[in-house]
């Protein structure tokens, strides 16, 4: 009976334990994770007006497979626990949010549907899911990292669709997403710091959103492998033998 | 230490300060007034109202490369507008013709209202009366171009607000501000607009809940998948995987669940990714272009005009310069007045040519022209020009310290019958003048 009680009381130990370990993981990754984020691709994740064809495609999934390759590079190998990808998104998300709502919006004033991030989730669930059923980082990084580049413009066009109506404005063509950057003041970012796409390629399809998706891809490949090796060599563990310590 | 006595009765009250007592009441102290200034912090900006930061651009960048003129703001003299609100800002630029080599020229620009945020919004700028201006213009060396700002109050608040011009490499040049009030409540305020598809949507929240739908499903997806594995043990994970036993880690209904989260959620991305393609059949990328926009006429020549030299007197705060002028019209010609940095100095001999408080630019002060008497038609006269004011200083456009001492701005010429010329100082070299020797001496 003592016996039973104290492997309840141990269960209950360790799972305070695990939710210790687990929240921590969480404030650390979403922290590292989203200041990255912001240095490499913040622009395009800030404004709705950057989100394009182009650039967007391409920089974003690019920047933000680095932290999901890491971090499954330590809780795949260290723990055979497939949620390394969704697990930083999902920070990142948070973050994201976080910041959106408070900052863009609560202090500065900017209408959320010009300052939402993008989604990275399903993604993130795609990725943790492939180096499951694969068990192999090399095919994850192949799969995996084509179907992160593939995945993130569809991933994201339900909730940016709207936002590339047409609007003739003062005799001017625009998006709505053009109209929104124009009317609503950002006081030290001129339009033509954007970076969007210029003089439409007609070569594949007649876009050139296939073009990124695939150069996207193929760049997440590479980015995936360099970030699973960062991963891998920061969550480096070395077990003491008992008779030792 | 403890049961030395802080107070004697009956006598001389003696206090020993207690080494470890004071420093944690020190500490207390110390840190709560902390953590009330970093609360109090973000509320400053209720009540101290901050320009926009011009004054820490150099003195050379301000003088010598974008000069406005003419600015009006149209809710001037009460700079109070309600919410909803249009107002204008009007005014004239001029890219100084001898432009500053240590600033990249790109001629690439963005008119601009500038405002700390969307606090107002930017209905409209129109450079030259009929060019919309939507994307970045090219603009021209020594060229003049006229601009109007239509803006909505949007926000309450005090808002320091005026015109500027960014140029790409370069940087934003900024024109003279006013203060703004904004009252009134943001409740109910839309900013409709119509789509060529014949719909109106309001730009406040326009898609909001189609975007906040998505983020919802897709996060919710990604918690039931975190929850699922993070439900089971997580640490123990660590020494079972040391140990070799990596398979026990998983069941046949974790693949399953594994594999029913990788392919719906691939489904699911292509199903919405065709189902929103089929609501929105018709978009349009993001639009991208430059124009290039011819810069107004030259405006009639009255006089033509040299500077010979310049010195700044550092005590006495005073720029003066001699300026050679040759009158080329058929009509008498006055110096009116010099504008640099949207700091005005002007003329009081000239009859009528006093300050108006609803002008945006800073005061400087008087201008002395010497000698004071107009310029006859094909006169040529040297004139002698001293502006003494504090403003050198409260402006920061003193360069003695600086690594380039030269001085630009505009001169406005007028002749008896009201007509106007803008001559450009753009590259004149002014030597300080120190006044009494201080050290330096062998």
């Amino acid at each position: 009976m003592q016996q039973v009680a104290a492997e309840a009381e141990a269960r209950a130990l360790e799972r305070k334990f695990d939710i210790v370990v687990l929240v921590s993981m969480f404030l650390a990754i979403l922290s590292g994770f989203h200041i990255h984020q912001m240095l490499t691709a913040g622009d395009w994740s800030f404004w709705i007006d950057w989100k394009d064809r182009m650039w967007w495609p391409v920089v974003a999934p690019i920047m933000d497979i680095t932290f999901p390759a890491a971090c499954q590079a330590i809780l795949w190998t260290k723990f055979k626990a497939p949620i390394g990808a969704t697990f930083s998104c999902a920070g990142l998300f948070f973050g994201q949010w976080m910041n959106r709502y408070w900052n863009f919006w609560g202090w500065a004033h900017y209408p959320l549907n010009f300052v939402f991030p993008e989604t990275l989730l399903p993604q993130a669930i795609v990725l943790d899911g492939v180096l499951m059923i694969t068990n192999n980082f090399v095919v994850t990084a192949l799969i995996g990292g084509e179907l992160w580049g593939w995945l993130f413009y569809p991933s994201n066009w339900p909730m940016i669709a709207p936002y590339h109506v047409p609007v003739e404005y003062y005799g001017q063509l625009m998006s709505v997403a053009d109209l929104i950057q124009y009317e609503y003041i950002r006081t030290s970012t001129p339009e033509y710091i954007r970076m969007v796409e210029t003089g439409t390629m007609r070569s594949f399809a007649g876009g050139v959103l296939g073009v990124s998706a695939f150069f996207s891809g193929f760049c997440s490949v590479i980015m995936y492998f360099i970030w699973w090796y960062f991963g891998y060599f920061f969550g480096w563990t070395k077990f003491i033998k008992h008779s030792k310590v | 230490m403890d049961n030395l006595p802080l107070k004697h009765k009956g006598e001389n009250e003696v206090k020993i300060f207690n080494c470890e007592t004071g420093m944690k009441k020190l500490v207390s102290i110390g840190g709560a007034l902390l953590l009330s200034g970093l609360m109090l912090a973000p509320m400053s900006s209720l009540f101290a109202v901050q320009g926009m930061g011009a004054k820490s651009q150099e003195a050379f960048l301000r003088m010598r490369t974008v000069t406005f003129f003419d600015t009006r703001f149209s809710f001037t003299p009460n700079n109070r507008v309600k919410v909803g609100d249009e107002f204008t800002c009007t005014g004239k630029v001029m890219l100084m013709p001898t432009w500053p080599q240590e600033i990249p020229f790109s001629g690439i620009s963005f008119f601009n209202f500038f405002v700390p945020g969307p606090q107002v919004l930017r209905k409209a700028i129109f450079v030259n009366e009929k060019y919309f201006q939507f994307n970045s213009v090219v603009l021209e060396k020594g060229g003049v171009y006229e601009y109007k700002m239509i803006n909505q109050a949007r926000t309450p608040g005090i808002w320091p607000v005026g015109p500027m011009v960014s140029m790409e490499e370069a940087g934003p040049f900024i024109g003279p501000e006013e203060f703004l009030t904004i009252e009134g409540s943001t409740a109910g305020f839309t900013n409709p607009v119509k789509t060529l598809l014949g719909n109106t949507i309001d730009l406040e929240n326009y898609g909001e809940g189609r975007m906040i739908a998505w983020t919802l499903l897709t996060s919710a997806i990604a918690v039931v998948w975190l929850v699922y594995w993070c439900s089971k043990p997580f640490t123990r994970r660590l020494g079972l995987v040391a140990a070799g036993r990596k398979e026990d880690l998983f069941s046949p209904m974790d693949r399953q669940v594994c594999f029913l989260f990788t392919i719906g959620t691939i489904v699911l991305v292509a199903a919405a990714a065709m189902i929103t393609r089929a609501q929105y059949p018709i978009t349009i990328p993001i639009q991208e272009t430059k124009y290039y926009v011819k810069p107004l006429p030259p405006e009639p020549a009255l006089i033509q005009a040299e500077v010979t030299d310049a010195t700044y007197d550092v005590p006495g705060r005073t720029l003066s310069f001699h300026l050679q002028v040759k009158n080329i019209g058929d009509k008498p010609v006055v110096l009116k007045e010099f504008l640099t940095a949207n700091v005005r100095f002007l003329n009081p001999d000239v009859p009528g040519n006093t300050w108006n408080e609803n002008y945006p630019e800073v005061n400087g002060g008087p201008m002395k022209v010497t000698p004071s008497e107009p310029i006859n038609p094909g006169e040529t006269k040297t004139l002698e020009v001293s502006m003494q004011s504090a403003e050198w200083e409260n402006q920061r456009l003193t360069m003695y310290h600086e690594s380039t001492n030269r001085f630009g701005g505009l001169l406005f010429f007028t002749d008896t019958s009201g007509t106007r010329q803008v001559f450009a100082i753009a590259d004149q070299i002014v030597i300080p003048k120190f006044g009494a020797t201080i050290g330096g001496g062998m």
